[in-house]
Formats: C-alpha cells, structure tokens, sequence
C-alpha cells in the first residue's frame, strides 16, 4: 500500500510537468502578447505608453526569447512561487488568487459534503424501497434537479429570497466583512452565506449521485454475498451497510478525482450570478481580456488539484476495494 | 394423501429434524404468478443426506430459499408448513414458514441450525471483506464469541474443511483463492456454527470435475464426524447416488417421486426419473445416443392443467393425465410416485390404467 503511495506521488511529477507545458501553451495561444494587448489597451483609454516600463517587462519575461526559453523561465519562476503578473489588476497573481482559491477550496469541500450526505441517504432509501412513492419523489426530483441549470437555480432563489424575505443573497459576505480582516465573526458570516451557493452549486451534482448510487446498490442488493449474509442470520440493515452499501459507494469514490475540477469549473456562471468572491469569475475574465499570466497560474493550480484529487480518491479506493490494491 | 409422502418406515419425531408440509411458494410478477413450489411435502432426518433433483427451473432452490425465510421480497410462502424439531430429545416444533422472514426467531435459527451454501462459491462471498471476516461474523453473532475466540474458530473450521495453512489463508480476500478453496471456505462458514441442518444448493456445478469428488468427499467425512443432515439440491444423479440416503424428483413446484436412494436408481418409477436417468451416460452400457427429455420445462405462467409433465411424457394417457392432477402413490415401504401409471392417487391400489 505504502509503495503504491508513493509511485502514484511520483508518477504525479510527469503529470504536473506536461499540464504545465499544456498550460503555458494555452497562454500563447492567442495572437500577440499580453504587452501589446496592453499597450492597445492603454491607447485606446488615452493614456501615455511608459515605452520603457514594457521594454522592463519584455526583459522580465524575455519575451523577446524563443517559446521553449520563455516556458522555462515561466516554469522557472511558478516553481520559484513567483505566478507573475496580473495586467487586468495591475498586481502580481500571488496578491489575488490565493483568497480566491482558499475560498473556492471551501465552497466546494461544503458543496461535496452536502451532496454526498444528501445523496447518500437518498440513494439508499431509493434503492432499498424501489418503485415506491418516496423513490419515485426522489427520482423526480433528481431530475429536475439535473436538468434545471445552476445559473436558473441561483436567480430564482434570489428572486425569492429579495422579494419574499428582503434579504440579498449575493456574495459569500455581508458587506461589513468583505474587507475586513479574518476573524471568527467573518468566518461565522461566510458560514451564513454558504448554504445558498452550497445548494445551488450542488442541486445537480447531488441528483446525478442519487441516481448513481441508486442504480449501484440496486445491483450489489441482487448478488449472490447478499443472500449469503442474510442466511447467516445477520440483521437486515447490518448487512445493507456492511455490504451492498459499501460496494456501491466504489464508483462513488472514484468520482471524487473529477468532481473536484468540475465543481471548481461548473460553478463559474453561478458564481458571476450570486458573484461569489471564488476562481470561477476571475479565471473566465483573465481568459476574456488575455490576462494569461493569471489565467495560466489558475489553470495550472486547478490541475494541480485535480492531480491530488484523483490521488485521493485513488488511495480510497484502494481502501474501500481490495481487489484493486496493486501489490 | 400427505401421510403416504411421509412413507419412511422410522418415522419418529426424534429422529425427525425437519418436515415440510404442502409448501407453497409462489412470486408476484409484472407477467403473473409464478407457482414455483406448488405442494411439496417431505422429512429430513437427523444425520441423513436428502437429495433433491431436477432440471433448472422446478423449485429445487426455491424450497431451500423457503426453509431459511431467504426466498426474497417478490417470494411469499402462501401455504403449507415448515416444522423444525430444533432439540434432538423431542420437543416442540418451530413453523418456520409462518416466522417473520426478518425477525429474530428465524435469524436465530439461520447460520446457526440451519445453514446454506451455493451454487456460485465465486460471488457468494462478498469480494471487499476477508474470508475470515466473514466466518468470524457468523461464529460472533450466534456464539456470542470475542473477536480473538471466533478467530481461533474459524481457523479451526478452515483447518476442518482441508484449507491448508489457515492462520495465513483467514486474512486472504476471496478473489485470491481457487475455486475449489473458496468452496471450501464456503462450507466452513457454513458449518462455523455446527449447524444440524447443511443445505447444499448445487455445491459442485460451478467446479471443475476432479475438485468436485473432493468437495463431495469433504460433506461427507464432515457429516460422519459433525452429524448434520444434508438436503443436497442438484442436478446430477451421478451426485446423487454417492451421496444421498433419499431422494425427491422435483418436476414444476411438485415432488413426482419419493424414494430410498437403491429404490430409486433400481427400480423408476416415473417417466421423468426414468427420462432424467436415460440422459446419464453410462461406461459399458452399449448405448451410443443418450435419449434427451422431449421438449423443455414448460413456461412458468403456464403450467399445463392435470399432470404438469404430460405434454412431455412417452406414456402419456389421453383425457386422464391432461385432466387431473395425479397425487402419490405408495408403491412400497419407502417408494412412493405420482403418476396414473400405477393407479389413482389415494386408492393406492395399483390397479393400473383406469379408463
């Protein structure tokens, strides 16, 4: 166990490595460099062009090198902590993602809580009463769940929430707290807010587990080990969840590689509605105005999470099912 | 008529460990009612292997599943007894068929005076728990043993059933033993407990030929030394007459014969023993072409009216066996069949072919 740890930790390494070449050539993707899309912003504003300020940063970055230079002096400087510079904010990318990313860091990890909780004891419920009256409520409203939008969910709940309740639900923070330092009153705030963004990022990721999970446990409740316990005298709920259960919360286990990236992703258009202080909005304005420093800082962390997430949820796996473990 | 099925000469009630009386098991479905066992009734007796055989598809399983209560949710047992005789010096019975499938009463007694292996030693362990995990469980729960006693039992057992060296072989997952070993470990669970009834679903079907004798030769050095009684369910007569003291011949939810083992093979009765035997090669028997069963079983919705074998019955007799349904006739002291060959049901008078 230990050493398929450890292999799979150093197999991260040309991973990393081939995103990040990945990452840098998405940066260049578009024409031009961020300086003249710079300066062309600068023009068109009316604003004078410090000539020698860009030449400063040409030099920085060595712009003026070969592709493959300028990818190792970038690599060079990422590795170094040193993400470079935000054009759009002015600001090194160090000053703007971290905060962002802690935040979009806990918003998912309470978003995955909720669905797993949720979709866990509905899962089951569904697939130990099938084609009952609950199993069918639940299955309809997994389906609504899955098929209404995010963005459509957020407006709605804020309609609901401004016009029957006169409370504004943007924001991860009351507006006392958005500049304040932190504090266990801010956290406690941030607590208050989570549970719309929460509900609303995780309605269709729950429902899509629901229906996983139902369909799993449906399967493992029909084999043969099921009805070797029973007729062992276990009790029946023992055996549900020592056996069935845990077996079919193995593809369930091996999602939570992915759905990190996704929630991190997915919830971009539902965070400019309820204009969550997350990496979503920021990442698709970087991309939007060619910010590619921080555009490429962000990819590269988020894959770098997802890498240590499909870790985790390998290393679980490998708990969970022993048949897998590589020994 | 249900006495003359009984028709063992020792019959008493201490030697009598279980008696099924007139069970009916039958399955709601989408497409109907599915009578799987349609009025059985027999003994097993303490320390004697019972054999029942078939083809797929007569309630074989369906009437091992009804005597542990596993029958599953779409199962409902709609007639009939189960009585278990639980002490050897007489006692009351329990009617399993009337326990709730999920309450203590029949939990108390599976596992632990009535056990079952399957078919499918490959699927019926669960592959995420050790083997040991899952024998210990059994020995935990009904012997109310420590973790570190039931371990001691449970290698014990594994040592009993010819796994060899079980302290190792107790900590191994099922996907890393054979076949045969996981059949193996598959019959010490069961027997952890010294259950006193052993049912054993097809216990060699999925195994390969040499590895079967040995696990027949395994139930039956465990039943010298632990004397349990074995209801063996299979198809194969070949198992049967190594095996059994007595034998049902299950056709369609019914028993069609009920005999002592030499009584049956000696001397058939009915022409689907006689067809199931004529499907059994034989060294030395000069026969080239083995001699199939006409047609096969019938669909389970439509079970044909009378004699549910006659549309593939050789000596099938116009307006009697499609009309009425045939009922046991003692044809000796431990032989009885159900067929209008040998007379009427309850006259018993072999009086031949009526009409």
């Amino acid at each position: 166990m230990t050493g398929y740890v450890l292999r799979r930790c150093l197999l991260m390494i040309p991973t990393v490595f081939l995103i990040s070449i990945i990452s840098f050539a998405i940066m260049q993707l578009p024409p031009g460099d961020f300086l003249t899309n710079y300066m062309i912003q600068l023009e068109a504003s009316g604003q004078e062009v410090d000539q020698a300020m860009i030449e400063a940063l040409r030099m920085r970055y060595g712009l003026d090198r070969p592709i493959y230079v300028q990818y190792f002096v970038w690599i060079k400087s990422f590795l170094r902590g040193d993400f470079g510079f935000s054009f759009e904010w002015n600001r090194p990318v160090n000053q703007l993602i971290w905060e962002r990313l802690a935040l979009t860091v806990a918003v998912t990890a309470a978003t995955m809580l909720f669905s797993w909780v949720v979709a866990f004891l509905i899962g089951v419920y569904s697939a130990t009463h099938p084609y009952s009256v609950g199993d069918y409520m639940a299955t309809f409203v997994g389906f609504i769940g899955l098929a209404t939008p995010n963005f459509m969910l957020a407006l709605v709940l804020m309609w609901v929430a401004y016009s029957y309740f006169g409370q504004s639900v943007g924001g991860l923070f009351s507006a006392e707290f958005i500049d304040a330092p932190w504090s266990w009153a801010k956290v406690w705030d941030m607590l208050k807010h989570l549970w719309i963004p929460v509900i609303v990022i995780g309605t269709s990721g729950t429902a899509g587990l629901i229906r996983t999970l139902r369909a799993n446990l449906l399967d493992e409740l029909n084999k043969p080990y099921v009805v070797t316990a029973v007729a062992k005298g276990v009790p029946k709920m023992r055996v549900l969840f020592k056996y069935p259960v845990r077996l079919a919360l193995i593809p369930f286990i091996s999602t939570v590689g992915w759905s990190l990236p996704g929630l991190i992703s997915g919830e971009t258009i539902t965070s400019v509605v309820l204009s969550l202080p997350t990496t979503g909005p920021l990442l698709l304005r970087a991309l939007q105005s060619q910010d590619m420093y921080l555009a490429g800082s962000f990819i590269m962390l988020l894959s770098i999470l997802t890498v240590i997430g499909t870790l985790i949820s390998d290393i679980l796996l490998a708990v969970t099912d022993p048949r897998i473990r590589f020994d | 008529m249900q006495l003359i099925l009984t028709g063992l000469g020792e019959v008493d009630s201490v030697s009598k460990l279980l008696e099924v009386r007139n069970l009916k098991t039958h399955f709601e479905t989408e497409e109907g009612t599915v009578k799987a066992v349609n009025g059985v009734t027999f003994d097993i007796h303490r320390g004697q292997t019972l054999g029942v055989v078939g083809e797929s598809g007569c309630g074989k399983s369906v009437t091992a599943q009804s005597i542990l209560r596993i029958e599953g949710a779409r199962g409902k047992i709609v007639e009939g007894d189960i009585l278990f005789y639980p002490d050897p010096k007489g006692g009351d019975p329990v009617n399993i068929a009337k326990l709730d499938s999920d309450g203590q009463e029949i939990r108390a007694i599976r596992g632990k005076e009535i056990s079952i292996i399957f078919q499918e030693p490959m699927t019926s362990f669960c592959p995420v728990y050790t083997i040991g995990n899952q024998i210990m469980e059994s020995i935990i729960l009904h012997q109310k043993a420590e973790a570190l006693q039931a371990r001691e039992r449970a290698v014990e057992t594994l040592r009993l059933v010819g796994i060899p060296k079980p302290e190792e072989r107790i900590d191994e997952y099922p996907h890393r033993l054979s076949g045969g070993l996981r059949q193996r470990a598959m019959i010490a669970m069961a027997l952890s407990c010294h259950p006193q009834l052993l049912i054993a679903d097809e216990p060699t079907t999925a195994l390969d030929v040499t590895i079967q004798a040995q696990i027949l030769e395994l139930m039956r050095e465990l039943q010298r030394e632990m004397g349990m009684a074995i209801m063996l369910i299979t198809h194969s007569l070949g198992v049967i007459a190594e095996m059994a003291q007595r034998v049902i011949v299950m056709y369609l939810g019914r028993i069609v014969e009920d005999a002592e083992v030499n009584e049956l093979f000696d001397n058939p009765k009915h022409p689907y023993t006689r067809a199931l035997m004529y499907c059994v090669p034989r060294l030395g028997s000069g026969i080239e072409r083995l001699q199939p069963i006409l047609g096969s079983v019938p669909d389970p919705y439509n079970i044909p009216t009378g004699c549910s074998f006659y549309p593939r019955c050789p000596e099938f007799i116009e307006g009697l066996c499609d009309v009425e349904a045939p009922t046991p006739v003692k044809i000796s002291e431990n032989h009885s069949v159900s067929c209008f060959l040998y007379g009427k049901g309850g006259a018993a008078d072999g009086s031949g072919h009526t009409d």
